[in-house]
């Protein structure tokens, strides 16, 4: 085990990678809600190509590099990691989700945006904040939540890595006693359950996306 | 000319010389020699304040940590400390203590690590593994961590004892868990060293086990001196007893840590911190005087009644 001061010092050590890394982090976040908003289907099936890469980044840098020489099981979860990278990949030859109302997207945002500033809040440095994208917990998260765009027949076998991923953070957050940073995957446990449970619109459900907004 | 030396004066000068031999033990009682334990194999004398490893040094690749860490590490050595203990369960903690151990020109190591994996047929290898981590030649102590596979691993630790490839061979455990299988393996096996948990708050090792290892002469390391930080929650915003000077104690690590070291049997105690204050406060604790059996238990007691 390690202390909770080497845990979040990995938060800064990844953003400080490598250079302008997280500048490259930043922007493939904000080409997520771009690409939601684009009215040509061949532009929205890039969502889960951009998470793929979020994911593939996070277990490359984050995991691989900064975490799994202090935390052994890291290194096998950082091929777990690759695999969701793998599934959230196919999953860009399903037809692309349907328009997202804009105060719903904003609602999710400013929702990850509170999360990534809890070991903000914890380190009293900006340069922990936990990125979608960089940071394991962030970028399941936000795949969660993101996954609620894909009808419950996709999203469901791509919920179970970041649940597998949530109890075991939760776990190390707990040993850690890291109560504020903890709030990230326990509330990314309870959003794996909303998503599993989430119905499918009539229009998911046919298959047939559909622009709401 | 004669030099007109007397019977008074040859007495006189030989008395001196004899307190001038007994200097150092004198100088002990002061506090400026640090207090030492012999192992009984072979009489050699070890610290009585060592350092653990578990949590504190699995820092990975952090350059900002690291050096922090060799802050540590060089006050520990610059105190008086040699005894420093690891594992490979313990993270990057041995292939950091290698890094540091580069990095500084004057220690005095008694370097002690563990075998830690299931498969008693792979114990050369996670000898051969830590010694590459740690840059070491041998090490002075190998113990099987927490009595996994200890069967097949002692056999080959004390084949590799017997070839000069390590000095002293010892088991552990933790959290007073296995206490009969270890006070089973103590009786039949040539052990130099036992690891236990032996704190203030955690006695059951001397009911049994520390007795056991007198007579058996087994050196006897003891972990979790602080009770893995809840000693200090216990006594948080506590002063001192006025009494705790009297048996050479001048903070809360070195009341928890003077009581361990004073039992007869213990050998070592390993602390481990990140903070060079609590260094200071740890290493403080290998000198000057220890409590007697009256002030261990009245230290006991006061910890009770907290």
């Amino acid at each position: 085990m390690f202390t909770p001061e080497v845990y979040l010092r990995l938060f800064e050590r990844a953003n400080a990678w490598p250079g302008r890394g997280l500048w490259m982090v930043v922007a493939l976040l904000a080409a997520v809600p771009v690409l939601l908003f684009q009215p040509l289907s061949g532009l929205r099936r890039l969502v889960p190509i951009v998470m793929a890469a979020g994911w593939g980044l996070t277990a490359a840098v984050f995991m691989l590099q900064f975490y799994a020489p202090i935390n052994w099981p890291i290194g096998p979860l950082a091929w777990v990691f690759a695999l969701e990278a793998l599934l959230l990949a196919l999953l860009a030859l399903r037809p692309p989700p349907g328009g997202i109302r804009p105060v719903v997207l904003i609602c999710w945002v400013a929702v990850l945006l509170a999360l990534s500033w809890m070991t903000v809040y914890e380190t009293g440095t900006w340069w922990a904040i936990a990125l979608p994208g960089m940071t394991p917990d962030m970028t399941a998260v936000s795949t969660a939540v993101l996954l609620l765009a894909w009808p419950r027949r996709a999203r469901w076998a791509l919920l179970i890595i970041p649940l597998v991923w949530f109890i075991f953070s939760v776990l190390v957050h707990w040993t850690l006693k890291l109560w504020w940073p903890m709030v990230v995957p326990a509330g990314g446990l309870a959003m794996v359950l909303i998503a599993w449970a989430w119905p499918d619109r009539p229009s998911q459900e046919s298959g047939v996306s559909e622009r709401v907004y | 000319m004669r030099l007109p030396i007397r019977r008074r004066h040859f007495l006189l000068g030989l008395a001196a010389t004899g307190l001038a031999a007994r200097w150092p033990k004198v100088f002990a009682e002061s506090g400026d020699e640090p207090i030492t334990r012999l192992i009984p194999a072979t009489g050699e004398a070890l610290p009585v304040i060592g350092m653990g490893t578990w949590r504190t040094f699995n820092v990975g690749s952090d350059p900002m940590l690291l050096d922090q860490r060799e802050q540590i590490l060089e006050l520990f050595f610059q105190r008086g400390g040699r005894v420093v203990d690891s594992s490979p369960m313990y993270g990057s903690a041995e292939a950091v203590m290698g890094d540091l151990l580069g990095r500084l020109e004057q220690r005095d190591l008694f370097a002690a690590t563990k075998v830690w994996t299931r498969d008693e047929g792979e114990t050369l290898e996670a000898v051969e593994n830590s010694e590459a981590l740690w840059g070491v030649a041998r090490f002075d102590l190998m113990q099987v961590h927490n009595l996994l596979g200890w069967e097949g691993h002692l056999e080959t630790l004390q084949a590799l004892k017997s070839q000069g490839r390590l000095r002293y061979i010892g088991v552990t455990t933790s959290h007073g868990r296995r206490h009969d299988e270890l006070e089973r393996i103590m009786t039949r096996e040539p052990l130099d060293f036992v690891q236990l948990t032996y704190n203030i708050a955690d006695r059951a090792a001397q009911n049994r086990l520390l007795p056991l290892a007198r007579e058996r002469g087994i050196a006897v390391i003891a972990n979790r001196p602080f009770q893995g930080g809840r000693l200090f929650d216990r006594v948080r915003s506590q002063p001192l007893p006025a009494w705790a000077g009297e048996a050479g104690i001048s903070s809360w690590a070195g009341f928890f840590l003077k009581f361990i070291v004073s039992h007869p049997a213990m050998t070592c105690a390993i602390p481990a911190t990140t903070q060079l204050a609590h260094m200071r406060e740890n290493m403080a604790a290998l000198y000057g005087r220890l409590p007697d059996e009256a002030q261990r238990q009245r230290m006991i007691d006061h910890v009770q009644g907290l």
